[in-house]
Order: structure tokens, then sequence, then C-alpha cells
């Protein structure tokens, strides 16, 4: 999008420079020396830039959300004989606000990362069933409300927890009617105020108070000691999210055959698994281009003068929402076909291309350096 | 080699210099002094177009080689004062013996077939062998690999004593190899990924050399506390580091200190500073003279230094992505994933020396020589 507006905006120059001729009176018109920046000046315009454009407009949007599903809620629960139409309509609400979540997902840094937030919004991947095991504790307490949510462990406390209610134990139908339903309304709706509540700390500590976190990110104070570091560790949990969307969401859910390992899938009670993957690239893509701010691409090409690589990340971007977009069923079911594996096995090796284009040419250039030794596990 | 007067007397100045506890305080770059030694820091590396190094630099931070690999390197042993064997990660299957005075890779072995190595190995100098732990990849079990340092031919081949064994040293005092058994299952075809989490035993294990006898064998007190990476001091005290696999807001101590035939004990320090470690230690090293042991943790961007005598914290470093540490004659060398290197000596305040430009990411692993 970044680009063509550019393309566009360069036109507009050219047809008011040059479009006339003939006119020879004129003083000849002279380009204005190109001023660039100093590589402080452009860290700091990048990190303004992606606090101001790409992270805080994403949590606004996720709080935003946390609202209509809070409010969702308690208006599925008032209602004495809801349908099936109205639990599909609290199933939009919550596809909404997890795919917010899933778009901000590239930002594993601050008040997200600290005292368990992302833990609490999303336990994944729940290897010991810590979501059905919460969401049974929930539903046994003495009282549900969003402060019994918030005592429990962090399976119970946040968007798969509420994927649980709305989808398991026949498909949701103990919401619809039955014994039960009173309870598991209250479950839904106090989730639903615990994970408004987290939110609204993550916007909170990173806008409000007399140092938030705003300040650290855009001139590296703090847990920082400068700027670059801020990058480095965005960077670094860019590639995290990289390497968990391959390997984790899709590539280990593949497994060695079909039908793949379907119940790892992220989101395979709703089938939405893929489309979480969509908004992951979503995310990486806003924070990597800015809209039309001052990107990523921005800096590569006037500190680094990296056109070449800037080129390539540009292609890789297409290439992935190429074959993203082809996808044209939930990963749950094109793990279990010839054809569907074929696709995602190709995704797979494209997105490991892109991250190895990000970790050598764009690190190679731009000096940015992930974190190497957090994760390899030895 | 002689040795001018003019050194000798910048040496005794410098050696002397530091030693005052004052220096910290002036925040003097003793650079010139910090060259003097012939000690050698040998690590692996990788640079930004991922090619493999084991890289060798002094303790001004000088890169004196820097010698390609094809593959990523994890531990270092050496074999002499010239020698060195590079270990690859997992589930790679080379070795790499580096002549570190001329920056040649003299020999390369591969692992037999249907096994990969683990990163790690030690020299046994009474037999003349090389011990690495391997995976044995069709049955999953952590295997010791014994080659002779000459032939390079596999001499023996007996049971780690449990899954993934890692790092692996000699006793001082007794003729005994020390394992860790991680206890993680993986493979090669699943690539990172932990196959085993649920039923994981990791263990310390003892075996006398002269039969490769399982001795002694102690667990630590969590199952999914999967120990790793040691260091052994002068008296045969084990300090071992585990990487902690289980429920991610547990909080249990992440080091503890062994001796043949005692029970485990956890190194003291405040639950915030476990936290900070966020369930992961890298590297170990032993500071004998003064019963200091230090230790890395990537993840927590710390280093976190313990008493040997009552195992309590005395102090830590802030160091992102730090990787590496070793104590040489003289002090604690660090290394980090960023290409930055800090050399404390005699004290854990202010480096010596503070390398930022390197354009290389250390492994974990790194070793003094000379």
């Amino acid at each position: 999008m970044k680009k063509s507006i550019q393309i566009i905006s360069l036109c507009s120059v050219l047809m008011a420079c040059g479009g006339g001729g003939g006119s020879s009176d004129k003083d000849p018109i002279i380009d204005p020396p190109v001023v660039k920046k100093t590589k402080e000046q452009a860290m700091a315009e990048l990190l303004t830039s992606q606090a101001e454009h790409y992270i805080i407009p994403a949590y606004r949007g996720l709080l935003e959300q946390s609202t209509q599903f809070e409010q969702a809620s308690a208006n599925f629960c008032s209602l004495s004989t809801p349908t099936q139409d109205d639990l599909e309509s609290l199933r939009g609400a919550w596809f909404s606000l997890s795919q917010d979540w899933q778009y901000s997902r590239a930002i594993k840094m601050g008040p997200v990362s600290e005292e368990f937030r992302h833990f609490r919004l999303q336990y994944w991947p729940d290897n010991n069933n810590a979501v059905s095991r919460g969401v049974a504790s929930l539903l046994a307490s003495a009282e549900i409300n969003q402060f019994t949510v918030a005592s429990l462990q962090d399976g119970a406390q946040g968007i798969p927890a509420l994927e649980y209610l709305l989808y398991f134990e026949n498909n949701g139908a103990l919401l619809l009617s039955g014994d039960e339903r009173e309870k598991r309304c209250l479950a839904v709706m106090a989730i639903a105020a615990n994970v408004h509540d987290i939110i609204a700390d993550v916007v909170q500590l990173w806008t409000e108070g007399s140092d938030p976190f705003f300040a650290s990110f855009t001139q590296g104070s703090g847990d920082y000691t400068t700027q670059q570091a801020v990058l480095e560790d965005f960077v670094t949990n860019w590639f995290e999210l990289i390497e968990v969307i391959s390997d984790n969401k899709i590539n280990h859910v593949l497994g060695f055959e079909a039908p793949g390992r379907i119940n790892d899938a992220e989101q395979n009670l709703s089938q939405t698994s893929l489309n979480n993957i969509k908004q992951n690239f979503k995310g990486i893509e806003a924070a990597y281009y800015v809209g039309t701010h001052y990107g990523f691409d921005n800096y590569l090409n006037e500190i680094h003068e990296g056109h070449q690589v800037g080129t390539k990340i540009d292609q890789s971007f297409i290439d992935i929402n190429a074959q993203l977009n082809a996808l044209n069923a939930p990963l749950e079911q094109l793990v279990n076909t010839d054809q569907g594996r074929a696709q995602l096995v190709a995704l797979v090796n494209t997105i490991r291309d892109f991250r190895d284009l990000m970790s050598s040419e764009f690190v190679q250039l731009t000096g940015l350096n992930p974190n190497f030794n957090s994760n390899d596990g030895d | 080699m002689a040795i001018s007067m003019k050194e000798v007397s910048r040496r005794q100045f410098c050696r002397s210099a530091i030693t005052l506890p004052m220096l910290a305080a002036t925040g003097l770059n003793l650079t010139g002094c910090a060259n003097l030694s012939a000690t050698r820091f040998v690590s692996g590396a990788t640079d930004a177009t991922q090619q493999d190094y084991l890289v060798v630099f002094n303790d001004s931070g000088e890169l004196l080689h820097q010698v390609a690999l094809a593959n990523r390197a994890h531990d270092i042993v050496a074999i002499d004062k010239q020698h060195v064997v590079a270990v690859s990660r997992r589930p790679f299957t080379q070795l790499f013996v580096v002549n570190i005075e001329s920056g040649e890779c003299v020999k390369q072995i591969t692992a037999q077939s249907g096994f990969h190595f683990y990163g790690h190995a030690a020299v046994d100098t009474k037999r003349n062998q090389l011990i690495t732990t391997e995976n044995e990849i069709v049955t999953g079990r952590g295997k010791l690999v014994f080659r002779n340092l000459i032939t390079w031919l596999i001499d023996d081949v007996v049971d780690s004593g449990g899954i993934g064994p890692h790092q692996c040293a000699l006793l001082n005092s007794k003729d005994v190899l020390v394992v860790a058994n991680g206890g993680i299952l993986t493979h090669p075809k699943e690539r990172r990924k932990k196959l085993n989490l649920t039923t994981m035993k990791p263990n310390l294990s003892y075996f006398e050399l002269a039969s490769k006898r399982l001795i002694e064998q102690v667990t630590p007190p969590h199952f999914q506390l999967s120990l790793r990476h040691f260091a052994i001091s002068d008296t045969d005290q084990v300090i071992i580091g585990a990487q902690y696999q289980g429920y991610h807001r547990d909080t249990l101590p992440l080091i503890y200190s062994h001796q043949l035939g005692e029970k485990l004990q956890p190194l003291k320090a405040p639950a915030e500073f476990w936290q900070q470690m966020q369930h992961y230690t890298a590297s170990v090293s032993i500071d004998n003279g003064a019963g200091i042991v230090g230790v890395s943790s990537p993840r927590g961007g710390v280093i976190g230094y313990w008493q040997l005598a009552n195992r309590t914290l005395i102090t830590s470093q802030k160091f992102t992505d730090c990787a590496g540490i070793t104590f040489s004659k003289e002090g604690f060398m660090l290394t980090n994933g960023k290409g930055q290197l800090k050399y404390f000596v005699a004290n854990l305040q202010q480096p010596l020396m503070a390398q930022q430009g390197l354009k290389l990411r250390f492994d974990n692993h790194l070793i003094a020589v000379g």
C-alpha cells in the first residue's frame, strides 16, 4: 500500500514539474538537496512511528474488540431463550477479538510480556490441557466472576478459554439451554471482563502515567540502554513469531502424514487457526511498513541504501500473502488432504525463506542483531 | 620467548594495579594491560550471513583467528595448548579439530551413521581419548562415545544413563566422568521440537572411567528441570545449571551444587532473581581462587555469581543475550549474541575490557586456553 502511494506522489511531482514544456522564460527548477537523516534520527523516527501508528492503534483496536465482546456476552446471556443465530453472533464477536489479538502478536515486549499477561490472554500451545482444566475449575467455583478468573491458572483466563466455552462440549450447546447455561454464561462474562482488564492494563501502561512504556520504547530508556536495543528486541520478537508460525502453527500440525495433529492446531475447536496465521502476517507486515509512515522499509533505504534487500522483502510478503490467500479451507481440513498438505509445506518453505532473508541480509545490512542464544534450547 | 624488562615492568604494574579496589571507581580503560596474557579464548560463533566459525581472540578482544566451519559449533574442548575440538550442536554430525595457533581446521570427524552430537565433549588425557555425548537416533538413547585421540577411531560406546546427554567433564581427583543427561528427547526430523516434556527424566550421572560403569546418579527436585551445563571446582564440586520445561509461572532454583556421594543442593537466590533468569541457564564457570561460580542466562540477559562455600548469590550483571562465560587465569570473560565481549578482572562491577564491535554472534560456550 505504501509503495503505490509513493508511486502516485512521485508521478504527481513529475507531472507538475515537467508536464508543460516549451516555456523557457522561467527559472530552471533545482531539486532541493536531499537531507538524509542520521542513523540515530532514523531510529528515533522509526520507533515513534511504530508506537504511534502500529502498536498503540493495534492495542486500542484490541481493547475496543474486548469491550464489544464483553457487551455481546452480556447481551447473549440476558436472552431467556437464545437461538443458534444468537450464539453465532457471540462467536463472531469472539472471532473479532481473537483476530485483533493475533494482529498484535508481533509486539511481545513491554507491558504484554510482564506479569504473565501474554500467557493470560492466550495460553498456547496447551500441552497439559490447562485450558479445559482451568475452565472446569472456574465452573466448579462457588462464585464465578472476573476476580475468580484472575485468581485461576492462566489456561482459564483468556481467549482459548472463551473458545472452549463457545465451541466445545456439544458444540457450545450448553450455552443455549439446560441446567448449566447460567453458570456457563457467567463464566463467559467473567473471562470477557478479565480479558478486557488485561488489555486495558496493557494500553494504560503503554500510554499513561509518569513513566509510560511509550517513552522507554521510543527513547531507548528504562530497561533498554539504546534505541538500537529496542529495535533489536522488536526484531527478535518478529523472528520468534515467524518461527512459531512455521514450526508450531503449521509444521507441527502437519505431522508426518494425514490427518496430521489437528487437535494441536491453535484454534482447532473453532477451526480458525489459519485466520490467526493470516492476522499474524498482517501484523508483521504492518510492523515492517507502518502503513504510509516511517517503517523498516524506509529505514533500510534511507540509512543503508538497501533497495535490493527491500525489494526481496516486499516480494516475500507478496508471496506469503498469495499462498495464504490461496488456502481455501480451514487449516484443520487442509492437513487432511494431499493438496492441502502440499500447499502448507510450500507455505512453510516460503516462510522459512523469509525468515532466512530477514535473519541474514536484513540483519547484515541494518546491523540490528536479534537475540541469538535465547531460544536455541542448548 | 624472551620477555623484555619493559614488558615485565608493565606486566607487574598491571597485575598490581588491577588488584586495587579503587580501580573500578576510576573508570580507567587499561586496555594496554589487558593485552599481556597469552591466554586465548575460543568460542563457536556465527556471522550475519549464517556462516559458522570457531573464533580465537585474546584478552584485549582482538580476533586472532576466525575459522569457517561447516555447521554451528556449541562447546569447545582443548586437546592441548595448540589444538581444540569444536563440537557440533544437535542435530549436526561433525567434530572439528582446529589448530588455534595457525587458525587451521586440521581434521573433521563425522559421527557414526545413525548418531548425532549434542555439542559437548571431554578429553581423558590419561587414556588419550575424546568422549562425546551423542544421540542414537533410532532409539533416542543417550550415548557416550569414546574416540582415540590419535586415530580418531571409536573405541567404545556406552549408555549415558539417560536421554539427551549434554555437557560432560572429568573430576579432578578421581578417574570419573560426569555427564548431565538433560532428559529431553529430540529427533532430527522434528527439528528442535521436544518430544517427551511430560515424561522426561533428567539426571547427573557419574561414570568410573576405567570400567565405564555408572557409579552414581542424582535427579533434580523436579522432573522437568533439564540439567545441561556444569563446571567442576578444584575440589570436585559440580555446579550445574538447569533449563526448566514446566509451567511458566513456576519459580524454582535453576542452579545446583553436587559432590559425589552427597545430595544435590540448590544455590540460593531471591525468587525474583530466578524469575529474571526465565527458566534458562547456559554457561557455567568457576574461579577457584576466589571460590566464585558465574552462570549466564541468555533469556534473562543476566549473569549471576555465587560464593561456592555457602552457595549464596553475591552479585549479578546485566548483559543482553549473554552467552559464554569462562574464567581464565585472571578473570571472567563473557560473550554475547551481539558480538560483544566483557572481561572482568579483580572485580565484577567494571570490566577491564569491553569490546563492542565484532560482527559475530557468539554461541553459548567459551573456553580459555593457555
